[in-house]
């Protein structure tokens, strides 16, 4: 679709320079020529070559009674010279290298002829070569200069009635994309960094600390432009608050971190989503970072999007080699880096830290899966893609080839994920088990649910209080702030009878997060240990992955 | 310019002197080597250079030396 | 002329990005170089700012110190001598 200025618009002023470097204006107000007439070319145009001489005719004709020609070369310099050499033409002409004023223009073709009035109306425009519309805006010329109308057409001239312009160099496919790079760079609001010529762009951008240790990707305007084609969010709309500065992250600053991630635009939607999910009250993203622990955010991706995407779900499910599950996540810990400013040595007080703090994505995998996922069972359609944050420790074996049976395959998890944080502690909160396949087809054979595998690793890990307490064998237990106070008699110690009372290693069931994931191969799981649970710790909190990616991606 | 970026990185505060037709061009190289606050602390001297006298260039030192001193320390 | 990389600020450009110039003491200490970048007449400048600074400063040290050409950036070595010996350093006269 054209935006090619008709009659009665008005011709966008501009300020060219011509082949000397002199200015040369269009609607500055400087000129009181009653008409002009722009004529945009380029040089290897035979349809401009056909154009040129009558132009310049017209230009000998009406020069004197007013008439100004501004001619617009979309060439260099020296092709510019070659072709008003070869017309002799006597004209003013612009160079609009840049192709920005042909840009604004918006003719498809050239040549492209536009007459305006005083000041700047539109009285006639065509492109291409058509002789009838030549002859009415020669008539038109010469009637706002008060002049008769001269015969620019000669007999001899042998001209066409009509030939198809050629196309304008503002749709060559390299100059359209720089050309919608510098209008959409408007857009973006984010501050400017230029990058010394000396330095190489890696080096500056890890001596600035914007890096997370590994190199990234120099975030330049049109790989955020490219990114933020991924959402139909305005750039400017705030997703969030990130801990710990609570520094607005709008799309833009989101996009920016995820070029330097290394993600695609198709991604840019969960990593919205997951930056929504890590900044609300339930996660508490502040806490996560700032704990001596190891918890950072685990992002655990269901629904449709994740083939969309290619999310692994399979094989080396929390390893290397996965483009969308190792961008994603490390564009969240850019975003808690550079724009919440929580970094290793000032909030992030982690002691040991763990390989997830760069990254840590992973996709159910719903297809291996006899249970429903754990979207559907957070209450959104399976249809719906989700991501869920859990706040997480590193992956740890459950090791089990043997049992043929669910019960026995529940019991190994269970003694598995009693030594989590410390076998002693019991009553804990939130965990996260990943279901390898050949484990869950184990379950599924059977029949177990989800709540009857819960039932099952609350069963086998249920010990006697006594057990739990600190004693002189290892002075590590559960504080006594995690018994139930009905066990705790009026000196707020366990009374005796307590003390054979059983305790699972889980305060609630449900606290047991489940998914299923890896490879189709390997009777192994896994578990990650959560941190603080509760209104003081974080909370898994699952978020709707908004489908806003724009149809024009 | 180059050379003034470099002790700059290394912590040594620097200041370039030069004539009054290098105001442009040590803005530019100044913004494109990543200081252009380095540029605003530049000292100009008043051209020509070439052909001073002695006298001549011995003023321009004269005329300079408190605002190389001002471009060097924090308080001038 | 290449032109140089321009990035969008990834933070939440509380802090100035990009790099900085030395701080600045409060009054001239220590060893000040003068480097001469050998352009015709450069060294009768250098001599009497040397000559004026001794003048104003009679504690500052103060070295000269040579440019091989202005051409070119500084070598590597003065560029360490620099680092080494010097707590200021005026570089003239670009013409």
């Amino acid at each position: 679709m054209s935006d090619f200025p008709i009659a009665g618009a008005d011709a966008p002023a501009f300020a060219l320079r011509d082949r000397n470097g002199t200015p040369l204006a269009f609607g500055d107000g400087e000129s009181s020529a009653p008409a002009t007439l722009l004529f945009f070319f380029k040089h290897d145009c035979a349809t401009c070559d056909l154009t040129a001489p009558l132009v310049e005719r017209l230009h000998g004709a009406l020069a004197a009674e007013g008439l100004r020609v501004v001619g617009v070369s979309q060439d260099a310099p020296a092709q510019t010279t070659g072709f008003v050499d070869r017309h002799e033409l006597s004209f003013a002409v612009a160079l609009d290298t840049a192709l920005e004023v042909s840009a604004e223009y918006g003719f498809d073709a050239v040549p492209a002829l536009v007459l305006a009035g005083d000041p700047r109306q539109v009285l006639f425009s065509f492109e291409g070569f058509v002789k009838r519309d030549l002859l009415e805006l020669t008539r038109l010329a010469a009637q706002a200069c008060g002049a008769a109308t001269p015969e620019i057409v000669r007999d001899e001239d042998q001209l066409p009635e009509h030939q198809p312009g050629c196309g304008s160099k503002v749709h060559d496919p390299d100059v359209a994309r720089r050309l919608a790079v510098r209008r959409g760079a408007a857009t973006l609001g984010a501050r400017r960094v230029r990058i010394p010529i000396d330095d190489d762009p890696f080096e500056f951008m890890a001596a600035q600390g914007l890096d997370d240790g590994l190199p990234v990707v120099p975030p330049t305007e049109e790989r955020v432009l490219r990114m933020l084609q991924g959402t139909m969010r305005p750039a400017s709309a705030v997703v969030a608050h990130i801990p710990p500065n609570l520094a607005p992250a709008t799309v833009e600053k989101i996009a920016v971190n995820a070029v330097m991630a290394g993600c695609r635009p198709e991604y840019l939607p969960v990593v919205i989503a997951a930056t929504e999910a890590a900044c609300t009250d339930a996660f508490n993203l502040h806490g996560v970072l700032a704990t001596t622990y190891f918890a950072t955010p685990v992002i655990v991706v269901n629904g449709p999007i994740r083939h969309e995407i290619g999310l692994n779900c399979g094989g080396n499910l929390f390893g290397q080699g996965f483009r969308a599950n190792a961008t994603i996540g490390r564009a969240l810990q850019l975003l808690v880096r550079n724009v919440g400013g929580g970094r290793p040595g000032g909030v992030d007080m982690s002691t040991l830290g763990q390989p997830g703090k760069f990254t840590c994505c992973v996709g159910e995998n719903e297809e291996e899966s006899g249970w429903e996922p754990l979207h559907v069972e957070r209450g959104f359609g399976r249809n719906t893609s989700t991501v869920t944050l859990f706040a997480g420790e590193a992956p740890r074996a459950i090791r089990d080839q043997l049992s043929r049976t669910a019960r026995s395959l529940g019991a190994s998890v269970g003694l598995c994920l009693e030594a989590m944080a410390h076998p002693k502690l019991h009553r804990m909160g939130e965990v996260l088990l990943v279901v390898s396949p050949e484990h869950a087809r184990t379950f599924a054979r059977d029949g177990y649910s989800k709540t009857d595998l819960r039932a099952r690793i609350q069963e086998v890990t249920a010990r006697p209080l006594r057990e739990l307490l600190p004693d002189d064998e290892c002075q590590k237990g559960m504080a006594l702030s995690a018994i139930p106070r009905e066990l705790l008699g009026s000196d707020g110690r366990p009374t005796p009878d307590a003390l054979d009372t059983p305790l699972a290693k889980f305060k609630r069931d449900e606290d047991i997060l489940i998914i299923v994931g890896g490879g189709t191969a390997g009777k192994f799981s896994a578990v990650l240990g959560g941190w603080a649970s509760g209104t003081t710790g974080s909370i898994a909190v699952t978020r709707e992955i908004r489908n806003e990616r724009s149809s024009s991606a | 310019m180059h050379d003034l970026v470099d002790y700059e990185a290394r912590g040594i505060p620097s200041v370039l002197v030069a004539s009054s037709e290098f105001v442009h061009a040590a803005q530019t190289q100044a913004e494109a080597l990543g200081m252009p606050d380095l540029a605003a602390g530049s000292v100009f001297v008043p051209h020509p250079i070439q052909d001073a006298t002695d006298e001549e260039m011995r003023m321009k030192a004269q005329d300079a030396i408190d605002a190389i001193v001002e471009a060097l320390t924090a308080n001038g | 002329m290449s032109e140089s990389l321009v990035i969008l600020d990834p933070t939440d450009e509380r802090a100035p990005l990009g790099r900085r110039p030395a701080s600045r003491p409060d009054r001239l200490h220590g060893t000040l170089g003068i480097i001469d970048i050998a352009k015709p007449r450069g060294d009768i400048f250098c001599d009497e700012i040397e000559r004026l600074l001794h003048d104003r400063f009679p504690q500052l040290d103060v070295i000269r110190l040579q440019k091989p050409t202005y051409t070119k950036p500084a070598p590597g070595d003065l560029r360490d001598e620099v680092g080494e010996r010097c707590q200021a350093v005026i570089q003239a006269l670009a013409d």
